[in-house]
């Protein structure tokens, strides 16, 4: 498999893991937090638009 | 008309604000038209933009940002599910051979006429498909088949995209009609059923007559020299007649049989029809070049070819129409509990599991895998290691539009979770006026394209078509109509399904392409189907 699907995989499989996070993190309420899983989803949609 | 959007929990009405909000849309289709970025990148810049026009134009708390975004990912796992099933079951398929005896059949068949061909398999073909299970998997098996047969993947997907879509509302056993049912007011009205399924289905047939033409207009972007002379009024015969057959066969479908079978015996008269009639035409007849012999071409009939296929179709039928079937796979289910969320203005979306269950059609494309994978074992034509091969081709061809696929939902959903979709067709709704009948396709095309499906832009906008309908005093069977026709038509022009278009073709990246025609033909068709409905209001039609 070549690097570059490799990359992208990785990227996709990051945004799913975050996403699982942000779900167990926006049922507590704690506005800190969900602002802090904003941004780290927004890091990984950044590191999947870089893959593609 | 005068609509309160603070009573619907919406900022009020201005020009400035709904241009807002219509701005990731804008943005996505400048990226990928103009700039030419790939629409994962443009999904991606787009939910930035919607995140932060969510947060201060529509008063979206971080709880309905995140909330958005976990459900806009959670919606694609269906998508990617058929995306990559369904490339894997090609390419075992592929792994056998198969291809090229289906090609030679239908080249058989079709008398070597390309534009047969064309037709009976980018429409007739995905609309059978359609009829029993929608969600792009018509796109899916129909593309590589034209492919296989030598087409341009471009025409190839494009061809799909056009074809299935005018099945939307009546296919997948109705899904479609009954989110449109269920979401307006009509369930107080005794035989609206009835009623809203003959205007809807005399509104879709409307809409496969614009399909077919655009097929046959898109296929003459692929000619050139000879190829291209006349070869509009050489496809015309064929274009009326299966417009008509499946036109009438839908309509009498819905009306006689059953709305929810519509499609389904739209597209197998239309596929019967055409196969047999049509080559038999005296203008179509021995009008295509030979097939050429193939030296290596594989020494098994057409049935087992097809054998995949038609494994994926048994598969579906049963788990779809054996009832006990569906309960048992419809039980098993998974999913998470999406919270209730409330915007400033008081926009409310409330809480509900989101889940997945056993019916879901990537999992019957597997499921049709291995037993395809079986078949083709026992017939001894499966290549040593094609297995390992068909996972490692569609890991390559299906990353791309997986991808595009999350990008473009996650903001999509965002943009739905906000209130930023309802108010755009809300705007729409308040300037219209008495040219509502012209506009109201367009609401059901923003639903499409901003969903990928016909079933959720219905489930979205049925009930605000209705309450137009209901204050301007005309027919809601034609305003639903021109919405359920618009929302199915506007798959073709969807990222979500140009991105699956793109994963099943190999052609990862060209989703702004895809869009850009299938986009023109959408606009087109949705103001042919608005100057119908305005056409029928006029003349008092569809009161009940």
């Amino acid at each position: 498999m070549s690097p570059v699907v490799k990359k992208k995989l990785l990227a996709v499989a990051v945004l799913f893991v975050v996403a699982i996070a942000m779900q167990f993190i926006v049922v507590t309420g704690n506005v800190t937090l969900i602002w802090a899983s904003i941004a780290v989803m927004a890091g990984a949609a950044g590191f999947l638009y870089t893959a593609c | 008309m005068n609509l309160d959007m603070t009573a619907l929990g919406l900022p009020s009405m201005s020009a400035v604000t709904w241009l807002l909000a219509m701005l990731p849309l804008i943005l996505v289709l400048v990226l990928m038209f103009m700039f030419k970025m790939s629409g994962t990148r443009a999904g991606v810049v787009a939910w930035v933009l919607t995140l932060a026009i969510a947060f201060f134009v529509f008063k979206a708390g971080p709880e309905i940002l995140s909330a958005g975004t976990i459900k806009g990912v959670w919606t694609t796992l269906s998508v990617l599910f058929i995306i990559w099933s369904s490339m894997f079951l090609y390419n075992i398929v592929n792994e056998t051979g198969s291809f090229k005896v289906i090609a030679s059949t239908f080249t058989k068949m079709t008398n070597g006429n390309r534009i047969l061909q064309l037709l009976l398999l980018g429409w007739a073909f995905p609309t059978f498909v359609q009829g029993v299970c929608g969600f792009g998997v018509p796109v899916a098996v129909a593309t590589p088949l034209l492919i296989g047969l030598g087409f341009d993947p471009m025409l190839s997907v494009i061809t799909a995209l056009l074809g299935h879509s005018w099945g939307i509302t009546f296919g997948s056993l109705g899904a479609s009609y009954e989110a449109l049912i269920t979401n307006s007011d009509l369930g107080t009205l005794v035989g609206h059923r009835e009623h809203l399924a003959f205007w809807g289905s005399i509104f879709i047939a409307f809409g496969g007559v614009i399909v077919g033409f655009c097929i046959l207009h898109n296929y003459g972007r692929y000619l050139s020299g000879e190829e291209k002379n006349g070869y509009f009024g050489k496809g015309l015969p064929a274009v009326i007649f299966l417009s008509v057959v499946m036109g009438v066969a839908m309509i009498a479908g819905c009306s006689f049989v059953s709305p929810n079978l519509g499609c389904f015996v739209a597209g197998s008269v239309g596929l019967a029809a055409g196969s047999l009639v049509l080559p038999r035409l005296p203008m179509y007849k021995g009008s295509g070049a030979a097939a050429a012999e193939d030296p290596d071409m594989p020494k098994f009939g057409f049935l087992t070819a097809f054998g995949g296929y038609l494994i994926l179709f048994v598969i579906v039928f049963a788990a779809l129409l054996i009832p006990q079937a569906k309960a048992a796979l419809a039980s098993v289910k998974f999913g998470y509990n999406a919270i209730e969320t409330v915007t400033g203005t008081g926009f409310l979306r409330k809480a509900g599991f989101q889940s997945l269950n056993l019916t879901t059609p990537g999992f019957l494309i597997v499921v049709s895998s291995i037993f395809a994978i079986l078949f083709f074992k026992g017939k001894g034509i499966l290549p040593e290691g094609a297995i390992g091969r068909s996972f490692m081709n569609t890991a390559k061809q299906s990353i791309g539009s997986t991808t595009t696929v999350i990008s473009m939902t996650m903001m999509a959903v965002v943009m739905t979770e906000a209130g930023m979709t309802q108010y755009i067709a809300y705007g729409i709704a308040a300037v219209a006026g008495p040219v509502f009948p012209i506009l109201a396709p367009f609401i059901g095309l923003l639903g499409g394209f901003v969903t990928s499906s016909g079933t959720s832009s219905n489930v979205l906008f049925a009930g605000l078509q209705y309450s137009v309908a209901d204050a301007l005093k005309i027919s809601p069977y034609i305003i639903l109509a021109e919405q359920t026709t618009a929302s199915s038509l506007s798959n073709s022009f969807s990222p979500g399904n140009a991105a699956l278009g793109t994963g099943v073709s190999n052609q990862s990246g060209k989703e702004g392409d895809i869009l850009l025609v299938t986009g023109i033909y959408n606009a087109v068709q949705s103001l042919l189907v608005g100057l119908l409905g305005f056409l029928l209001v006029k003349l008092g039609l569809g009161l009940y």
